[in-house]
């Protein structure tokens, strides 16, 4: 078992910072890919926030509202992959002295899979991006572009974390399926990202 | 494979089967500090095939010492089932014998972990085991969406 991961939430931003900054392998890229995540989440939330209770946008206020709840769940999820990409990694390190023989392909599956669900998260928030750009004010658009360029490079760079332990996948056959998940996962996203940048509010 | 498998935003179900309510609410107490999960429960192993037949979670924290039928019992049918046999299956007990992880792997238990439970450890097993579930999924349901060879 691996020593608990810090709980950055509970923490200053500086502490985050500085672990990420030092000469240590975790919090690492996943870790910093699940941060960004999360900071497009919460400007997603700040804008849907301003827009959802609007009058004009009365008969999609149910619609509005569920979004809203959604993108709030994208930022508690991030905050736990934080979290859970350190943990891995620490799992990852720590399986090959495991006296559990399947421990290493165990660990290694999960530092697969959690870089994966942060692309996957993150293309979610993207995609609520693109389907909320039509409600916003433009005095907030600024803040659905940067939320959008956050969601893409958490979901890309989530990606680059995956992709570099799939190469250690012993399964060449499994490894195909996932990186072509993942692509699939990171053409999407990079297809919200721009739309959202594309579009033109209307005030 | 229905969409919202393929959904990362949608709450994971847990399934979480013992016939001790303490030890349950336990569980249910760790697990639920989870973002996005939610917990169903069961306190004997026919129960748990019920709820599971009726709505399957994504993972199932098992208990081995039950009354009726064991949680070896359970996995192997679990695990015998191609409906069910990819839910991850996580055991827990008060059992600390080397025979009995065997017994437990050889029941198709995805992970084993033993009582007391230790939050932390247990937070991080059912995590990984949820994440590798979206990820499979997710697998399925793209391969559900690709047009089938000609």
């Amino acid at each position: 078992m691996s020593q608990n991961p810090a709980d950055y939430l509970s923490l200053p931003l500086e502490r985050f910072l500085s672990d990420v900054a030092s000469r240590r392998p975790s919090p690492g890229g996943g870790s910093v890919a699940a941060a960004a995540g999360a900071l497009s989440a919460a400007l997603a939330c700040m804008v849907l926030e301003y827009t959802a209770g609007k009058k004009r946008h009365a008969e999609h206020a149910e619609r509005l509202g569920a979004l809203l709840e959604e993108l709030k769940r994208a930022r508690g999820l991030f905050a736990q992959l934080i979290r859970e990409d350190v943990a891995a990694y620490e799992r990852y390190a720590a399986a090959r002295a495991s006296p559990d023989p399947a421990e290493p392909a165990r660990a290694l599956a999960t530092a697969v899979a959690v870089p994966m669900e942060i692309a996957a998260v993150a293309e979610a928030v993207g995609r609520r991006l693109d389907e909320v750009k039509s409600f916003v004010s433009p005095a907030l658009y600024s803040d659905v572009q940067a939320a959008g360029i956050l969601a893409h490079a958490a979901a890309e760079s989530a990606g680059c974390t995956a992709g570099g332990n799939l190469a250690a996948l012993p399964d060449r056959a499994e490894a195909g399926r996932l990186e072509q998940q993942l692509a699939a996962i990171l053409s999407r996203s990079q297809a919200h990202r721009d739309a959202v940048l594309a579009f033109r509010p209307s005030s | 494979m229905t969409s919202e498998a393929n959904e990362p935003l949608s709450p994971s179900k847990i399934l979480i089967v013992d016939d001790n309510a303490q030890n349950r609410e336990l569980l249910v107490a760790y697990v639920e500090g989870i973002p996005n999960v939610r917990t169903r429960e069961a306190a004997n192993g026919l129960e748990a095939l019920a709820v599971v037949a009726q709505d399957p979670p994504d993972l199932i924290l098992l208990d081995i010492m039950m009354p009726r039928m064991s949680g070896f019992e359970v996995c192997r049918r679990l695990k015998s089932d191609p409906r069910t046999r990819d839910i991850p299956v996580l055991m827990v007990t008060a059992l600390d014998e080397v025979g009995d992880h065997e017994r437990a792997i050889d029941s198709g238990t995805d992970e084993f972990l033993t009582k007391p439970v230790d939050r932390a450890e247990l937070v991080e097993r059912v995590n990984g085991l949820l994440r590798l579930r979206r990820v499979k999924s997710r697998g399925e349901a793209d391969a559900a969406d690709r047009p089938e060879a000609r």
